[in-house]
């Protein structure tokens, strides 16, 4: 994954420019949207490898977007008073895709959940109650 | 010659099978576009040998049957899945329509609230300027039609879904009725031995169609298939079909009704499940939560106008009609009472000037008017649960239809046809023809050569 270099060096700070970071912010956005796309191919495949792959990489560009975010932040980049360099349009847009494909991948998510509990009662036998199995006592059925 | 006439006959059968599995490829390579279709594949089965002492002679090849590729649990999950998709996507698009009449213009409920408590704060300033107390009761009309403009889209939306059920209920009947002909169709077919591959893709094109409309369960019986939706009520059982009426309830609305009992809170899926979860759920939670603002708010302004006094040194009347007193349409009614300006009550104890009940007016916009919440965050919180819940079932259709291409990809894969494969078993029936054909024609050969030493 390629990171942009202004965010990793701290010594970097001083010399952050406000159309560098909001161009890091929006480049993060556009890595994130990707990745939730990639993500539900996994979902809907059951690719639970790629699954985490893709959920790993997704906690990171949120962390390096909450950094990117703070540091606009504390450059005064979101004062109604000093006229952003970069157009509100197109972040706007892609931040407003990504929360949508993350609702998507939720929903997704929660159907892979309900589908691996039938299954996890189907493996358990007729002995076990209706309802989540309890793994602890049935090492057997750990998924 | 028995012999010989017996080879015949066997290489004959060869013949025919492969002209049999030709015609299956033919029909398949012919269906290729078909929505639907699931490709047919012969199956060839050795024919039945005779034993002729001491041997048991082979007699040749039979084509059994034709059968069509079919994955029945892969087919129910593909109707599930419609089912979902169509009551899902009926629910998205009563959601957006619902979604515009909280949107902010300028002749929303929110603005028009904001705008009419403004007014009140500038009445604060100067309460007997009757330019100002024009312009509270200008906002005051303004934010009750506001009230009512949203509360007759909602009605009138409910309308439209109502004018829609009935559609769907038509459209529904039509399939049900189509289903159950060619249950018959299929039977006919099937009880003499006939393949009735085509008429059963047609009649599972038709469930799938009926499942985005309805809560659709498919049971299969001998030779047919009974259809009931998920809480039992019957749709189709093999030849007959059961329709669905509906009827104008008391409270204004159709009702739909199977063998004479109401059956409308019983569906639950398909694109008429989510019409009526729309008309009959969601449509009028908001238009209560509505009437209740209206109401809490009317109510509140009122008591606060009634404990006033107005220019002329008169204790104050009400600013806004009465609600009714279960609140009850509230929203649809709210009017504005006062036509004179000189009548609103600015005053606290009655001296000109005085503006302790305009504050008192104005304080009200951070005051639990409605169930415990202020009229702004009140509405706030309508706003937000609208949009909280049109987001939530837009991603759901959204996962919905990715389930379902993807499953539908899956049906492709295994009953679709591939035009290589085809091509490839079109070469294999035709060499084999060839090759019962050589075998004919050389038993031809051996014949004559009998014909030729008897008559020599």
């Amino acid at each position: 994954m390629n990171i942009h270099p202004s965010l990793t060096s701290a010594s970097a700070d001083e010399s952050l420019t406000s159309a560098s970071a909001s161009a890091s912010s929006l480049l993060l956005l556009k890595k994130l949207e990707a990745s939730l796309e990639a993500t539900q191919t996994c979902l809907l495949t059951r690719d639970v490898a790629g699954l985490e792959r893709a959920t790993s990489e997704q906690r990171q560009l949120l962390q390096l977007f909450s950094l990117a975010w703070g540091r606009q932040k504390a450059a005064g980049h979101f004062d109604n008073s000093v006229p952003s360099p970069v157009s509100s349009v197109e972040p706007s847009g892609l931040a407003r895709r990504v929360l949508d494909l993350a609702r998507v991948q939720l929903v997704l998510l929660a159907r892979s959940q309900q589908w691996l509990r039938a299954v996890a009662n189907m493996l358990s036998g007729r002995s076990t109650a209706y309802g989540p199995p309890n793994f602890e006592d049935q090492p057997s059925c750990r998924v | 010659m028995s012999s010989l006439n017996a080879s015949l006959a066997t290489a004959l059968s060869g013949l025919t099978a492969e002209q049999g599995a030709l015609q299956a490829t033919s029909n398949n390579v012919a269906n290729v576009n078909t929505p639907g279709y699931s490709r047919q594949v012969p199956i060839l089965a050795t024919a039945n040998p005779i034993v002729v002492d001491p041997l048991t002679l082979g007699t040749g090849v039979t084509l059994q049957s034709i059968d069509s590729i079919r994955d029945p649990i892969l087919e129910s999950r593909i109707q599930q899945e419609t089912q979902t998709q169509g009551q899902l996507t009926a629910l998205v698009s009563a959601m957006s329509q619902l979604q515009v009449n909280f949107t902010s213009t300028t002749g929303d409920i929110g603005t028009a609230l904001s705008n009419f408590f403004n007014s009140v704060n500038q009445l604060a300033t100067s309460p007997a300027d009757l330019s100002l107390r024009q312009g509270v009761l200008t906002a005051a009309q303004n934010l009750a039609s506001a009230f009512n403009r949203s509360s007759n889209s909602l009605t009138s939306q409910r309308v439209n879904l109502d004018s829609s059920v009935t559609q769907d209920l038509g459209q529904i009947n039509q399939l049900t009725g189509q289903i159950a002909r060619l249950n018959g169709e299929i039977a006919n077919l099937q009880n003499v031995g006939e393949n009735a591959g085509t008429f059963i893709d047609q009649r599972q094109q038709l469930v799938d169609q009926l499942s985005s409309l309805i809560d659709v369960s498919v049971i299969p019986s001998n030779n047919s298939v009974t259809l009931t939706t998920a809480n039992g009520i019957a749709l189709v059982a093999g030849q007959t079909s059961y329709q669905l009426s509906s009827h104008l309830d008391v409270s204004g609305v159709q009702h739909i009704f199977a063998q004479g009992s109401d059956v409308t809170a019983k569906i639950v899926s398909g694109q008429l499940g989510g019409l009526l979860q729309a008309r009959d759920w969601q449509i009028p939670a908001i238009q209560n939560q509505l009437d209740q603002l209206a109401s809490g708010l009317a109510n509140a302004v009122n008591g606060v106008q009634t404990a006033g006094y107005d220019l002329s040194g008169n204790l104050g009347t009400n600013l806004f009609t009465p609600p009714p007193v279960n609140g009850v349409g509230a929203a649809a009614s709210l009017s504005v009472a006062l036509i004179d300006p000189s009548l609103l009550a600015a005053s606290s104890d009655g001296t000109v000037g005085d503006n302790g009940n305009v504050e008192a007016l104005y304080a009200l916009r951070n005051q639990a008017v409605v169930q415990g919440q202020s009229p702004t965050d009140f509405y706030s919180s309508i706003v937000f649960n609208v949009g909280n819940s049109a987001s939530d079932i837009n991603a759901n259709q959204s996962a919905s239809a990715l389930v379902l291409q993807q499953l539908n990809d899956q049906r492709a894969s295994i009953s679709g046809v591939s035009l290589d494969q085809e091509a490839a078993n079109m070469m294999q029936y035709q060499q084999a023809y060839a090759a019962s054909a050589q075998v004919i024609s050389a038993i031809n050969t051996m014949m004559q050569d009998v014909i030729n030493m008897k008559s020599s």
